[in-house]
């Protein structure tokens, strides 16, 4: 039966009926599976102000696409900002406006004109300009040279790069020559003579300096205020779209911030960027504080002047922005204005607890183990015999650090009844009225009936 | 009606008399308890979580803890005051009250005026338990009392003013207590959706990572640039920026704040009493 059926279904003319549909479905499939080409965005040319900034730590490159209006940068800091001729293109994906710098990145030759709300105008012309920073003290050696300066130092870190892998090749040598002295002391050794074993030439220090290329923009460094930027070229002209404004903000405060870790919940550390932040903590605890540099400065303004496309910030907000650890300073404990304490700052490890229960424990540092610190900073133990005190920084003259104050507040858990409790009295007392009222008027009533 | 301008003195005699009913009136009815035992019970709320989260954690770092508090309390007190003050004036017109006590030497300054020194100084008595209740709170929990918080207490006076002041300017233009009722509740709720759509919105977007085109963006450029206008309109907006000027220590902020507050609460009830004379007591 079922064969019959097969047969009947594969006679020839039944296939040829099926014929366009079967053509159909092969074009259909054929069509899923051809290769689809890579879109590529349309790239379009483009003048573009570019900028690398001091973000307070370090320093950030961006670019404002042709749609931006305002360009922003921090008062008071050399800045750069670059009039480039590139390729940008949309990047759906990360829904930016990207520049395609390999292609195309020219510097556009001119003036920066640089008009503030009052109508005054200044100029300044383009200039080489180079950053450099040792990364062991960045936040000491951290520079950007421009002009001649920035010529002079690039050659100075030219020649000490150079003197570095000369050193390091002499180095090498050493190293060779004390592995071969190694060796041949090792196969004396076998045949039984006595020979003295060779020094180990010590290790090199590490090449801490870094350095850009030298590079064309303008170097500026404003104070906080409105101003309008275009560039003008060799020829007079205005270049089309560079004009823009400028916001140039300041920093609303500064101070000294703590990241503040309990000794039992080292992986949840609570922070107090405010000076007016005032530390609650439960009796008997044990508090590392760590001090940083920071300040506070309007959250657009900051976010757009490190990333110029960023979105989801606010104007009417302020942001505390971290910049270095606070080191080399004293804490001092203040009781009623009197230092009771200074605390020194310390190396500590963190230990993971063994078995089930998982924790951590906070120990002193060990300097003679192999393991290097966890982290560094300030202990303090919250008893019951202080319910309120203050912790400030004093610097190696002894002075106190401006805007490192915190008020530290032994915090009482009272009854959650109790709490809800006082906000029921006014209704007590609404009731309390409504009978009293309720009974003046039975008692008017009375008297008229 | 009356039949020559009055004087300041008899506007400031009809005006204590109008603003002493309407008191007297609101403190002996339940519903200002009631609203003041709910502002406090969120209020404690916010601080039992505070509570909870140093439990848990060791430690919680705070900036004024009180502040917070206050700034609920604020907004449901002056709220209900100004729903009150709208429907009180509402209803005398529509009962014909209203023509009545303008028979006498009453005008719409005085009353209005009358009106507005009530819910003032319920107000008043209000933010007294309110501070009763913050110094009872840091006493039991060792929070900071910072004595500033008397001068937000006192923007909060402003803040109220003008609130009432807007129910005042609601209750004029609004011909019966039904649409006065309504305007209030919808002008309300529309400034509230735009200043928390706003938000949200803004929230969303950055989770969302929209597209460009994506309309979100639209909306949320909309919402955006009318809570700026409404930044300027809301005295809840300008109380808030006046406390983080106070926790800055910028005097001059808060005092501009405040002058700002003040200033909204004067063209409102200014509004208020003009639409009033256009529309007629009747």
């Amino acid at each position: 039966m079922m064969w019959r059926r097969l047969r009947t279904f594969l006679y020839p003319q039944d296939l040829f009926r099926l014929l366009p549909a079967v053509a159909a479905a092969i074009l259909a499939l054929s069509l899923m599976t051809w290769p689809v080409s890579a879109q590529t965005p349309d790239r379009e040319e483009a003048f573009v102000w570019a900028t690398t900034v001091f973000s307070g730590v370090k320093y950030e490159s961006t670019f404002y696409p042709p749609e931006a209006d305002t360009l922003y940068l921090l008062a008071g800091h050399d800045h750069v900002i670059a009039p480039r001729q590139t390729l940008i293109y949309y990047w759906p994906i990360t829904n930016r406006i990207l520049a395609d710098w390999l292609a195309k990145n020219d510097v556009v030759e001119g003036q920066l004109v640089i008009q503030n709300s009052r109508g005054d105008t200044q100029t300044l012309d383009i200039t080489d300009y180079v950053i450099q920073f040792n990364s062991d003290a960045p936040d000491l050696t951290l520079a950007l040279y421009a002009g001649e300066k920035a010529h002079t130092q690039y050659a100075q870190f030219d020649e000490a790069r150079r003197e570095f892998a000369n050193a390091l090749h002499a180095n090498y040598q050493l190293q060779l020559e004390y592995q071969n002295a190694l060796t041949a002391a090792a196969q004396a050794a076998t045949k039984g003579e006595t020979v003295e074993t060779p020094e180990e030439p010590p290790q090199l220090p590490p090449f801490n300096w870094y350095s850009t290329d030298i590079k064309r923009a303008f170097v500026v460094n404003l104070p906080a205020g409105d101003y309008e930027i275009y560039l003008r070229l060799p020829d007079g002209r205005e270049q089309p779209s560079s004009r823009k404004k400028l916001r140039v903000f300041a920093p609303r405060r500064q101070g000294v911030g703590y990241t503040i870790v309990p000794q039992a919940k080292w992986t949840v550390p609570e922070e107090s960027n405010d000076p007016q932040n005032v530390i609650y903590a439960l009796p008997d605890v044990t508090l590392y504080l760590q001090p940083f540099q920071e300040f506070e400065a309007n959250q657009l303004e900051y976010a757009r002047f490190i990333d110029a496309q960023t979105e989801g910030v606010r104007g009417d907000r302020f942001t505390w922005v971290h910049t270095y650890p606070y080191s080399d300073a004293r804490l001092q404990l203040l009781k009623d204005g009197k230092v009771i304490e200074e605390v020194p700052q310390q190396d500590y490890f963190v230990r993971q607890l063994p078995g089930a229960s998982l924790g951590y424990e906070v120990e002193l540092y060990d300097p003679e183990s192999d393991r290097s610190p966890s982290f560094s900073g300030y202990a303090i133990h919250v008893n019951e015999g202080l319910s309120r005190y203050q912790v400030r920084l004093v610097d190696e003259n002894g002075q106190p650090v401006p805007g490192s104050v915190r008020e530290i507040r032994l915090l009482s858990q009272p009854d959650q009844r109790i709490l809800l409790g006082l906000s029921m009295l006014p209704l007590l007392m609404g009731l309390g009225v409504v009978f009293w009222r309720r009974s003046q008027l039975e008692r008017i009533e009375h008297q008229a009936g | 009606m009356t039949i020559r301008p009055l004087f300041l003195q008899e506007r400031w005699h009809a005006a204590r008399i109008v603003g002493g009913r309407a008191s007297r009136s609101s403190l002996l009815s339940l519903g200002l308890y009631v609203t003041v035992t709910l502002s406090l019970f969120f209020s404690s709320l916010l601080v039992r979580n505070n509570l909870e989260f140093a439990n848990e954690n060791s430690l919680v770092v705070m900036i004024r803890p009180l502040y917070l508090p206050v700034f609920v309390s604020t907004v449901l007190l002056s709220l209900y005051l100004a729903l009150i003050a709208t429907l009180g004036v509402a209803r005398e017109r529509d009962r014909g009250t209203l023509m009545v006590l303008f028979f006498g030497p009453m005008d719409e300054w005085s009353y209005l005026f009358g009106r507005l020194l009530g819910q003032t100084a319920l107000f008043g008595f209000v933010l007294l338990a309110n501070l009763a209740w913050a110094l009872a709170l840091a006493s039991l929990t060792n929070l900071v009392f910072h004595w500033d918080i008397l001068l937000v207490l006192l923007v909060a006076l402003l803040v109220n003013g003008a609130v009432v002041s807007f129910g005042l300017f609601m209750a004029a233009y609004g011909r019966s207590s039904r649409a006065s009722l309504v305007l209030f509740v919808v002008v309300t709720l529309v400034a509230l959706a735009i200043q928390f759509g706003d938000q949200a919105i803004l929230q969303f977007a950055a989770q969302a990572q929209p597209n460009r085109r994506d309309p979100i963006l639209f909306l949320r450029q909309l919402l955006a640039t009318m809570n700026q206008i409404i930044q300027w309109l809301s005295p809840y907006v300008q109380f808030s920026q006046a406390m983080d000027a106070l926790v800055v220590g910028n005097m001059l902020r808060v005092v501009g704040h405040s002058i700002m507050i003040a200033l909204q609460g004067t063209v409102l009830f200014m509004a208020a009493v003009w639409t009033l004379k256009r529309s007629g007591v009747q």
